[in-house]
């Protein structure tokens, strides 16, 4: 069973997330905000991030960072579900090492699962 | 996120700040409302998928509306630095192509790119020009119906540099084309059937490219399509 870390700090959010991927059999972690995510990305090591941008304490580029500075969990890849949507904030995520960026008021939920599975099945 | 901790990690206004505040709940809203339509919470009767796709698109038009919102509030913001750099068109295009490839594949559209050789770097804010082309290149889509096509050309001459977006959606009717690029216009067509919006795009396209000294027209037949031009000098 693969596991997916979601780092949102929009509970609904969240849920919703969570609850497509538990329904397809993936094994779902939350963290809240950036510091507790990073923690998790350290400790449970998923084998894929989703991320969202505006978070409390440690934001969603400084994860970025903090993951793709680290040997131990910079190949895990991430996907940023943003409602940051600017060109310079996409470049911006993808230059730190965002495997894909998903605008959140544009997609639907079988996109997210599109791209988790295409990430996945390149691994 | 708490007001005061979003405005510190991207420093923004207050317009900037309630869109973002307003986009969250929408776009969970957006998630939600298609998870009901796609059976991940039961199955609906027909009435009520008749009206959470009302719902949908009442979502959808606040969505648009914050987005424009978003990007005349941010240009606003800029106007002040006005800050110009050396900038390849051509790879702002093609960025935006591949930030719209999905859309265009899932609307099957034939869309084709041409470009002339050796096109010079222009002195541009990047992302005000950007965020202009952004808004052709989506209303192209946007009113382009399945199985259309859209052409982005970009040429030169000797004093000026030109981008064409040509679609093959639903034209703007004759008497309207002087106003589209007003603040809130919105050609009687496009109220009709594909597409939400605001009417604020094309009055962002406008104040972007008359920043620039450049200049944004467009050729159209009602039913047949449109053709946008933008001309940048090349100084």
């Amino acid at each position: 069973m693969k596991n997916i870390l979601i780092i949102e700090d929009d509970d609904f959010f969240r849920e919703l997330v969570k609850k497509k991927l538990v329904s397809l059999k993936f094994e779902v972690i939350e963290a809240i905000d950036g510091e507790k995510g990073v923690v998790a990305i350290k400790e449970k090591k998923p084998d894929l991030v989703l991320l969202d941008l505006l978070l409390p304490n440690v934001d969603g580029f400084e994860v970025l960072s903090k993951i793709k500075s680290d040997s131990n969990v910079s190949s895990i890849p991430i996907i940023v579900l943003s409602n940051l949507g600017q060109q310079e904030d996409i470049e911006r995520a993808l230059k730190l090492g965002a495997n894909d960026f998903l605008i959140k008021s544009q997609f639907d939920i079988d996109q997210v699962v599109g791209k988790i599975n295409n990430i996945l099945e390149k691994k | 996120m708490k007001n005061k901790e979003i405005k510190k990690k991207i420093k923004i206004g207050s317009v900037v700040l309630t869109a973002h505040q307003l986009k969250k709940p929408l776009s969970s809203m957006k998630l939600s409302l298609g998870m009901l339509l796609g059976g991940d919470f039961g199955a609906l009767s027909n009435e009520q998928k008749d009206i959470i796709i009302k719902i949908v698109e009442k979502n959808e038009i606040l969505i648009s509306l914050v987005d424009d919102l978003l990007s005349e509030a941010k240009i606003k913001e800029r106007k002040i630095s006005n800050k110009l750099d050396l900038v390849n068109i051509e790879d702002i295009i093609k960025c935006l192509i591949n930030l719209e490839k999905e859309e265009i594949a899932s609307k099957n559209i034939d869309f084709k790119f041409e470009k002339e050789k050796d096109l010079p770097p222009l002195r541009l804010d990047k992302e005000k020009i950007s965020i202009a082309l952004q808004n052709i290149f989506d209303n192209a889509i946007k009113y382009t119906p399945v199985g259309g096509k859209i052409t982005l050309v970009i040429s030169k001459d000797k004093n000026n540099l030109e981008i064409k977006i040509s679609d093959s959606g639903i034209g703007i009717p004759e008497n309207q084309k002087e106003m589209i690029f007003s603040k809130f216009f919105r050609a009687d067509n496009t109220f009709n059937a594909y597409a939400n919006g605001s009417g604020l795009g094309l009055s962002i396209v406008k104040d972007i490219i008359d920043a620039h000294g450049g200049k944004v027209w467009l050729k159209s037949e009602e039913g047949k399509g449109s053709e946008f031009f933008i001309s940048l000098p090349i100084k």
